[in-house]
């Protein structure tokens, strides 16, 4: 049996076979990517100290004159918006955080640099054995950055505990595993199930049930939480990041619920139904009364977009940086983050959904299925297809 | 039929609206290309542009 016929070979399979190979071949590039290198930190830290030794791991012991041990350097690593962030940590020997840097992180550029400028480190120095180090306890976090302060102030705590706990042999606090699980996971459960309910409504009531879930992911997964589903999600599976379920559920409502449905209905219910941006362009479509268009050049614009999306999941595996090259410009419409780049875009697209249903969606978005969506439905495809034709397959006599 | 084939041809407008989704394009490569000069920051100035300590003076 030909290979065409066994695996229901259309003609542009080959070249999404050629796509995921080099996905395949950029993750083994960024898998050698090397690894974090403290003595900048240790130099900054302790000026005045005369030796650094090394101990377990990422740990050292500061050694000033006449071999008095000034404290200890360690690091700590959570899980911040868009993977494992690392922070170094220094304490001196009556258990106080004496200085913290980041050393390594995944985030998104813009929100990083918006979380380092705003002083947030600060609020995690200072602190002693004693203190829990948890967001939201003695810590305050900075809204729609909340997995950056969560990541960073989890690496601390963590760092810090193991200082005291096993070089200076002082008293912590009992580690209490929150779970974090709040009005955000909830919001996003309710909008999953009126979205499946609504597909088995029809007419009007499935019409109202829309724009509720709509509006829903507007304000809530747009506006409050700035919280919608990016590439970054994808680029993290990819590369092999699991974030701590106790503290990402939300993450994992998303990602789990979006494959599932995907796999099972071969149905995306986010997009249709309540990704923010896609509301706020359905807005504008129907103040401006905007209907799908035909645009000249499709062809272009569609390989254009398919390209762009293979870079930019190419550039978030090499780097080993899955918020790196998720270039949507959600978060400049909901927090007003971004490059300057990301906010022209967002004036042209506004103003464009006027007049043109969903332009993002239909010309930009990596995610839609022109790209990354596409690339799912007909990996599943062809694999479902040859685990058929395999199951028919009749036994030798 | 020429006539029908002309109906069905994309007009001026398409061809705009083309052209500044192709600008759009345009600005995600310069976003991209942004946000990758960004990343290629040395560990060092990484841990020198995010060093905090409690004493002031020791910031590098």
């Amino acid at each position: 049996m030909s290979a065409k016929k066994a695996f229901g070979w259309r003609k542009q399979d080959g070249i999404r076979l050629a796509v995921i190979a080099w996905i395949v071949t950029c993750w083994w590039i960024g898998a050698d990517r090397a690894g974090v290198d403290l003595q900048p930190f240790l130099a900054a830290a302790w000026p005045d100290a005369q030796d650094f030794e090394k101990l377990d791991g990422d740990s050292y012991r500061v050694v000033g004159d006449e071999e008095t041990v000034l404290g200890y350097v360690t690091t700590g690593t959570a899980s911040g918006y868009g993977g494992p962030l690392t922070m170094a940590v220094s304490m001196t020997i009556d258990g106080v955080v004496e200085s913290v840097a980041v050393v390594e992180h995944r985030e998104t550029p813009s929100f990083f640099r918006t979380v380092v400028d705003s002083r947030f480190l600060a609020r995690l120095t200072g602190k002693t054995n004693e203190d829990p180090i948890v967001l939201g306890d003695d810590v305050d976090g900075l809204s729609g950055a909340t997995y950056t302060c969560l990541g960073m102030t989890q690496s601390v705590h963590r760092a810090a505990r193991e200082i005291a706990g096993e070089y200076l042999d002082l008293e912590v606090p009992a580690d209490k595993r929150r779970v974090v699980f709040g009005l955000p996971e909830i919001v996003l459960i309710a909008l999953f199930t009126i979205a499946v309910a609504r597909r088995r409504i029809k007419g009007k009531v499935s019409k109202v049930l829309r724009w509720t879930t709509l509006l829903g992911g507007l304000v809530f997964l747009g506006f409050l939480f700035n919280s919608p589903f990016v590439l970054a999600h994808i680029n993290m599976v990819l590369i092999g990041y699991w974030p701590e379920w106790q503290t990402h559920i939300f993450w994992y409502i998303l990602i789990i619920g979006l494959l599932l449905f995907k796999a099972t209905e071969e149905w995306n219910v986010y997009c249709y139904d309540f990704c923010p941006f896609g509301a706020l362009q359905e807005i504008a479509a129907t103040i401006g009364g905007a209907k799908p268009k035909k645009l000249r050049w499709s062809k272009v614009l569609l390989w254009a977009q398919r390209l762009l999306t293979v870079a930019a999941i190419s550039l978030a595996l090499i780097y080993r940086n899955p918020g790196l090259s998720s270039y949507e410009i959600f978060g400049t419409a909901f927090a007003l983050e971004g490059s300057n780049f990301q906010f022209a875009l967002l004036a042209i697209i506004l103003l464009s959904s006027l007049f043109l249903y969903r332009p993002w969606c239909r010309h930009l978005c990596p995610l839609h299925k022109n790209a990354t969506e596409g690339l799912f439905d007909n990996t599943r495809r062809i694999a479902r297809t040859a685990w058929q034709k395999l199951r028919r397959k009749p036994s030798p006599a | 039929m020429a006539e029908a084939e002309k109906k069905t041809k994309p007009g001026l407008g398409a061809t705009l609206w083309s052209l500044l989704m192709m600008v759009c394009l345009l600005l995600v490569v310069a976003h991209l290309v942004q946000a990758v000069s960004q990343d290629t920051v040395s560990e060092e100035e990484l841990i020198k542009s995010t060093f905090t300590s409690v004493q002031p003076d020791t910031i590098p």
